[in-house]
């Protein structure tokens, strides 16, 4: 049985690895990344986004990122949404179903902080009252652009940008 | 009305919106008597808390010329009940177990369990929509007591799929019951995903609940602001300006049609016509792009206003619409063409699913779901919001209640889509897009209703408001909560458990709008 | 000297029989009774080895005649060597048989005709042996219908259940039907050679029409294949053996069901002399279709024992083919195929017997340990009783003809030696045979799904009742018994080379011609002859071994080898490679144990499985045309609305031909025997009426 409880603080047992453990962490997915995705509470306007990645426009494939549907496989748990009572359980054993290292990245204003809903009787409002978070992706939905340049940061592979040219139409909004 | 003989007082309170006083006692006859028109359909129902006194609310849709109906019913006591409508009208079931866990109001002879949508370890006897406590307030945990399932026969196979299910797709848990390769029986365990949308509107002012509305489901985001925003206009006795009206609707099909560009992708994958789905894809993206461009925000967050937009729309930008519009109908003519013409999609979705219309009605099934299965409505046509009422548009109707019915339906929709934003571009009034923040005022204690049909089916939004103009208690029914209630009957019988990832896909439901 | 051991082991084991009945029946005490009830059962056992070993290796025994006061002359005990490989296969299985009982019988629940049950034991061993050494028909009629009549018995005691009650009696009925047939197929032997004993019908059948012949046959074949389970008279055996407990039911299906294969032999190979190919071929398709059906009905049935059942009706019906085969090559005077085929037979017969009884003996561990043989109840057992788990899955394995189990040398060798059918002059019987081939091969297919159901389903996974969850391992005889007889599994697949020579032995006096040389051709002594060249393509690398390690069939135009014995050391170097490989590809780092991932749902409950129903569904669908199952299937639109709402769904498969053929033809009787109730008035006068007409009648006959 897991007990909710909502936290003032972060959990002192989760702890942050250090830099030398990050930089193994990066260099060991820094090729093959295979991530599990949790819906925890969005509106599925993340989803909606976070699926587009492996579309045409985006193919986050070519960067050697994958989604896999078991947790045994995966290196990184994205989550995503205001984390609702009834899936911290879900997502707890989620991310104890993964090996180790693994990396969580939190997605979408809700998983960050809340959102609109924040601390509420029935959401936890950020992700880091109950797992370690190693990078958050800001946005109400962040843009599949938003998401990629979140995951390599999270792989330390930033300086890899995306074609400068997308990135500019994007700005502008010329599709 | 002879059905109102029973009735202790009638009111008209906005236009098209009746309302009427029922005892506990006549609610039954009552019911039975509007269903007994086919003609009426079961809407919404759900409870009410003001000033320490409750209510049980239930809304009929009349017909066009009638327009909505409210049955109130006041009820006393600390647990108060009434004989649960199920047998007279079957599409109340989850309704009544809603109403039972979060106001507290009694179905007596429900046949199933009572716990629906809050958590498994969510105090007996403490009511979100019940009054006493505010949605920032922390409810303590108790030990879970999850909804105890009745046993399968022997042989059967308990296959569970969910919460954390393969790809990237919203929570929910299908539990599937398999002799091996038929699926015998399917229970659905949905509401993972509830946020308490409606308990955290409580309070909300004017200028926030459009933001709230928009998160009921994101991608059907437009939609809900839409219904919200009218649901405060016809509360504060305004109506959007014509251009605004004219540009909510054109949004209202831009929305429409890149949902139904994702449907037809997500459908694809389900089959494994991984060519489909990327084509799919490219449209949508084409489209939430251009929606970046129109209104500064991919799924149109922030567009919608009490009122009117919070933006126009400028000549050059109808250019690009109208220059969009053309690609998106020729690729799309062609992948349709390309979609008929792959036995590998077509013949996963012939008989898969079969939702029988008789059920369909029966449970109440809306949208394109419904209109699949020959349920022949659409509150475009039916009860005109926005601009609908001046625009030419057909309603497309399927009898079959396949997979295949509802992706055709989706794809002749789109066709209608396309028609509605060429007229809309042709027509397109010139007028402000917003009446100022200071007319759109509501005045204490008054309700309205909003309605939409949203990509995914109606979506009725009754908003209820306090002394101070704030919100007192929102309402919202998305079309995806209706239709997850007729989804189980479409799964046993005659689909094998490869079947159910295509069944899944093509009700093209979303779990956030029914959990809210 | 092997005669005389022969001849003091085979009395020795009868009198023990006798002593051990005698014994049983007087000793008061239930602790006392089973010891002796242990002892001399596997006493008998490893004499009935040693002479029928002895007898296998040298001449047969001389006649020893018993005086009888019925009319038929003396009773006539002379075993050949055949009776001898039948002798050692009932060894083989009563051994273990009584080793396993010391906690079987001792156990709870208690036997409540304990007594009863051992000496009745007693005096069916000795009928069993009488039925194998008997030189003359009539001793083996009456010891048939000892056997026949203890076997009813020793499976009804222990219930009161009307079911089984119903179930021995039909077991009991359809051996009589076919004791009617053997009777009939004896008596116009013994007409046409004027004597019971072996000789003279050996004589009578030489001088039979070839019609008359062919009626022997088919009575013959009918009466004893009743016994043996060929269909269509296989209703009986799955519902008897199951409910006998289970040292008998080993006993049932490892040895009184090879009788009747014994029977069959005896008459068609030994008494009637070459004949027809179509005698060959008709056994060949009844065998090749009770192979067929017998293990389909394995694979969707979900009672452990009645599995077992099945698959010893599939088992037998492989034998049956490879007999057939051996008949059809005989009468197509090609004496070496049909010696190696029929050696292929026998290497089955004994094969069968070893895993048949250690899979029954383990099923009955699993019943005694858990209180049922339903695999939708079992589950976990591995964990739990993981002694009984390891030995039921050699014997699966062994029975899937997995090497380096024995199931997989014979049937190799059946499959292999029916390829050689291009010898054979007749198209249509080229056909016939081809069939039995792919009925073989599919039966071989279908094996190995209906084992890995049963083990997957009843020993893996998580237990799906508490039964199942509070199941203990059995007691140290009992797993002593099961690991003797896996051993056994064990040797007489990776030693076929030892075994084949001493088959040939049985063989010869048959088909007058020794086949050991070219089944295990000596290639590694210099002496390959016909083989240089298979020798010369790798044979020389192993000149100088001190065995002949090869298995070889063959034919003009192509020969087939197998190596069991270097194969179970290809075997273990390749286990031992994958080892080190995954030794060295193991990830490095601390390893977590955790809970079975479900999708994030808290627990992953039993009835999550897959049933051994849903397992067996694909089988069940694709031979709907064989199994003409009925699904009861009510829905219930609602309950998943109501999610407490139950749903209806029930699967029923008849047993095989019982709606087609059992119902009416029993419809037919009783209605017969409706019609017969007239001439019972129960009046005296009249019964003495019926006795004067049969006496005229007798009379008139004599005179004419």
């Amino acid at each position: 049985m897991v007990t909710f409880e909502l936290l003032d603080e972060p959990d002192s047992s989760i702890t942050e690895p250090s830099t030398a453990l990050r930089r193994q962490i990066q260099h060991l997915f820094g090729r093959s990344l295979h991530i599990r995705h949790v819906d925890a509470g969005s509106c599925n306007g993340c989803e909606s986004e976070i699926k587009l990645l492996t579309s045409p426009y985006y193919d986050i494939h070519r960067l050697g990122i994958f989604f896999t549907t078991t947790p045994r496989h995966a290196d990184l748990l994205l989550v995503t949404g205001a984390i609702t009572r009834a899936m911290v359980d879900p997502l707890q054993r989620t991310y104890a179903a993964m090996p180790e290292p693994r990396l969580v990245v939190a997605t979408g204003a809700c998983a960050c902080d809340g959102g609109i809903f924040g601390r509420s009787c029935l959401t936890l409002g950020r992700l880091s009252a109950i797992l370690p978070v190693d990078t958050y992706i800001p946005g109400c939905p962040p843009t599949p652009l938003a998401l990629i340049h979140g995951l390599l940061l999270t792989l330390g592979r930033a300086e890899q940008r995306l074609h400068r040219q997308i990135l500019a139409h994007h700005a502008d909004g010329k599709a | 009305m002879s059905i109102l003989d029973w009735a202790r007082q009638v009111r008209l309170l906005h236009p098209n919106e009746w309302e009427v006083v029922l005892t506990p006692a006549n609610l039954t006859t009552t019911v039975e008597a509007l269903c007994a028109n086919p003609r009426n359909h079961f809407t919404d129902m759900f409870g009410v808390e003001m000033g320490g006194e409750r209510q049980l609310r239930l809304l009929f849709a009349l017909d066009s010329e009638h327009g909505w109906l409210h049955l109130v019913v006041p009820v006393t006591g600390d647990s108060p009940h009434y004989t649960s409508l199920v047998e007279v009208c079957p599409a109340t079931l989850w309704y009544e177990r809603e109403v039972a866990e979060e106001c507290g109001i009694i179905p007596s002879g429900h046949p199933g369990p009572l716990h629906l949508r809050l958590p498994d370890d969510w105090p007996e006897g403490v009511y979100p929509h019940g009054g006493g406590f505010s949605w920032q307030d922390k409810i303590p945990a108790v030990a879970p007591h999850p909804v105890e399932l009745a046993s399968a026969p022997d042989g059967i196979v308990d296959y569970p799929l969910g919460p954390v299910r393969s790809g990237v797709v919203e929570s929910g848990h299908y539990l599937l019951r398999t002799a091996g390769e038929e699926l015998v029986d399917m229970r659905l365990q949905l509401f993972y995903k509830h946020r308490g949308i409606e308990k955290r509107a409580e309070g909300c002012s004017l200028l926030h609940l459009p933001l709230i509305a928009e998160r009921i489901s994101g991608t059907s985001a437009f939609a809900h602001s839409l219904a919200l925003c009218e649901a405060v206009e016809r509360a504060a006795g305004i109506e959007a300006p014509p251009r605004a009206r004219y540009l909510r609707t054109l949004f209202a099909e831009l929305e429409r049609l890149y949902n139904h560009h994702g449907y037809q992708a997500d459908l694809c994958q389900a089959t494994g016509l991984v060519v489909g789905q990327a084509q799919f894809d490219v449209l949508k993206e084409r489209l939430l792009r251009l929606n970046a461009r129109l209104a500064g925000h991919r799924y149109l967050f922030g567009l919608n206003v009490p009122g009117g937009l919070s933006r126009d729309l400028t000549d050059t930008e109808r250019q690009v619409i109208d220059e969009e519009l053309r690609f998106q109908r020729r690729t799309f003519t062609v992948l349709e063409e390309l979609l008929f013409r792959s036995n590998s999609h077509i013949d996963r979705l012939e008989r898969t699913g079969t939702l029988p219309p008789e059920l369909a009605l029966a449970w109440g099934a809306v949208g394109p779901v419904g209109r699949a299965a020959g349920v022949d409505r659409d509150l475009r046509r039916d009860h005109p919001y926005a601009a609908y009422a001046e625009l030419d548009f057909a309603v497309p109707l399927e009898t079959d209640g396949d997979a295949l019915a509802r992706a055709r339906l989706r794809l002749e929709e789109v066709r209608q889509s396309f028609r509605l934003i060429d007229q809309i571009l042709g027509s397109l009034p010139s007028s402000a897009v917003r009446v100022p923040p200071e007319a759109c005022m509501v005045r204490p204690g008054v309700s309205a209703l909003g309605w939409v049909e949203s990509p995914r089916g109606e979506g009725v939004h009754w908003l209820s408001f306090g002394e101070q103009r704030q919100a007192r208690r929102y309402r919202v029914r998305t079309g995806s909560f209706a239709n997850w209630q007729t989804f189980p009957a479409a799964v046993p019988g005659h689909n094998i458990l490869t079947d159910f990832p295509v069944i899944e896909q093509s009700f093209g439901l979303s779990f956030a709008g029914a959990d809210r | 000297m092997s005669v005389a051991v022969a001849a003091v082991a085979l009395w020795t084991a009868l009198g023990l029989c006798a002593a051990g009945a005698l014994l049983c029946l007087l000793v008061p005490r239930r602790r006392l009774s089973i010891p002796v009830f242990v002892i001399t059962t596997m006493a008998v056992g490893v004499l009935l080895i040693v002479s029928g070993a002895a007898l296998l290796a040298g001449t047969p025994l001389p006649e020893f005649g018993i005086a009888s006061p019925l009319p038929f002359g003396p009773l006539i005990v002379q075993p050949d060597r055949l009776g001898g490989f039948f002798l050692v296969i009932i060894g083989l299985v009563t051994a273990p048989i009584g080793l396993y009982s010391w906690d079987y019988l001792g156990g709870a629940p208690a036997f409540r005709y304990l007594r009863a049950f051992t000496v009745l034991w007693f005096v069916l061993l000795a009928a069993l042996i009488l039925i194998v050494t008997a030189a003359d028909a009539v001793l083996l009629l009456m010891a048939w219908e000892v056997m026949a009549y203890l076997s009813y018995l020793l499976v009804t005691f222990e219930h009161d259940d009307a079911e089984i009650a119903h179930a021995a009696f039909l077991m009991l009925a359809v051996s009589e039907i076919g004791t009617f047939g053997i009777v009939a197929a004896f008596l116009l032997l013994a007409q046409a050679g004027g004597g019971f004993d072996f000789a003279d019908l050996r004589a009578g059948a030489a001088q039979l029409s070839p019609g008359a012949r062919d009626l022997v046959f088919v009575l013959a074949l009918g009466g004893f294949g009743a016994k043996a389970g060929i269909l269509p008279l296989q209703l009986w055996l799955p519902e008897a053996h199951p409910a006998a407990p289970s040292n008998l039911s080993a006993l049932l299906s490892a040895v009184i069901i090879k009788l009747g294969i014994y029977g069959i032999i005896r008459v068609t190979f030994d008494l009637l002399g070459v004949g027809p190919g179509w005698w060959g071929l008709l056994l060949l398709l009844v065998g090749a279709i009770t192979a067929v059906v017998g293990i389909l009905f394995a694979t969707v049935e979900c009672d452990l024992k009645r599995i077992l059942a099945y698959s010893s009706i599939e088992n037998i019906g492989l034998i049956c083919v490879g007999l057939g085969a051996a008949l059809a090559f005989r009468s197509a005077a090609l004496p070496t195929y049909a010696a190696i085929v029929m050696i292929a037979a026998l290497y089955h017969v004994l094969n069968h017997a070893t895993y048949k009884t250690l899979l029954f003996l383990g099923a009955g561990a699993v019943h005694r340990s858990t209180g049922t043989r339903d695999l939708g109840q079992l589950g976990g057992l591995v964990r739990l009783m993981p002694w009984t788990t390891l030995c039921f899955l050699v014997g699966a394995l062994a029975i899937a003809a997995v090497p380096p189990f024995n199931g997989y040398v014979s049937e190799w060798m059946l499959l292999e030696s029916l390829l050689r059918t291009s010898a054979l002059p007749a198209v249509s019987a080229r056909m016939v045979v081809v069939a039995g081939a792919a009925a073989i091969a599919l039966t071989a297919g279908i094996a190995v799904t209906a084992f890995v159901r049963a083990v997957g389903t009843g020993f893996l996974g998580l237990p799906r009742t508490r039964a199942a969850a509070h199941a203990t391992e059995v007691g140290h005889s009992m797993r002593a018994a099961m690991a003797f007889l896996a051993v056994a599994c064990f040797l007489l697949g990776t030693l076929p080379t030892f075994i084949l020579p001493v088959l040939n032995q049985v063989t010869t006096p048959l088909f007058g011609i020794s086949v050991a040389n070219a089944i295990v051709p000596p290639l590694f002594s210099g002496k390959a002859g016909a083989y240089q060249a298979l020798v010369g393509l790798g044979g020389t690398l192993f000149r100088g071994l001190p065995v002949n390690g090869l298995v070889l069939i063959a034919s003009p135009k192509f020969n087939t080898i197998t190596a069991p014995s270097y194969l179970v050391l290809a075997e273990l170097l390749l286990l031992a490679l994958l080892l080190l490989v995954l030794r060295a590809i193991r990830p490095q780092g601390r390893r977590r144990r955790g809970p079975v991932w479900a999708g994030g749902i808290p627990t992953f409950r039993a009835n999550m499985q897959y049933t051994p129903q849903a397992y067996a569904n694909p089988i069940r669908l694709i031979f709907q045309g064989i199994f003409r199952s009925r699904v009861q299937y009510e829905p219930r639109e609602l309950a998943a609305h109501y999610q407490v709402g139950r749903i209806v769904y029930q699967q029923t498969v008849p047993p095989p031909l019982e709606p087609e053929l059992y119902r009416p033809l029993l419809g037919a009787v009783s209605w017969l025997v409706g019609r017969a109730r007239v001439i019972q008035s129960g009046n005296v006068n009249q019964y003495i009426a019926y006795i004067f007409l049969l006496v005229l009648a007798i009379l008139i006959i004599r005179a004419l």
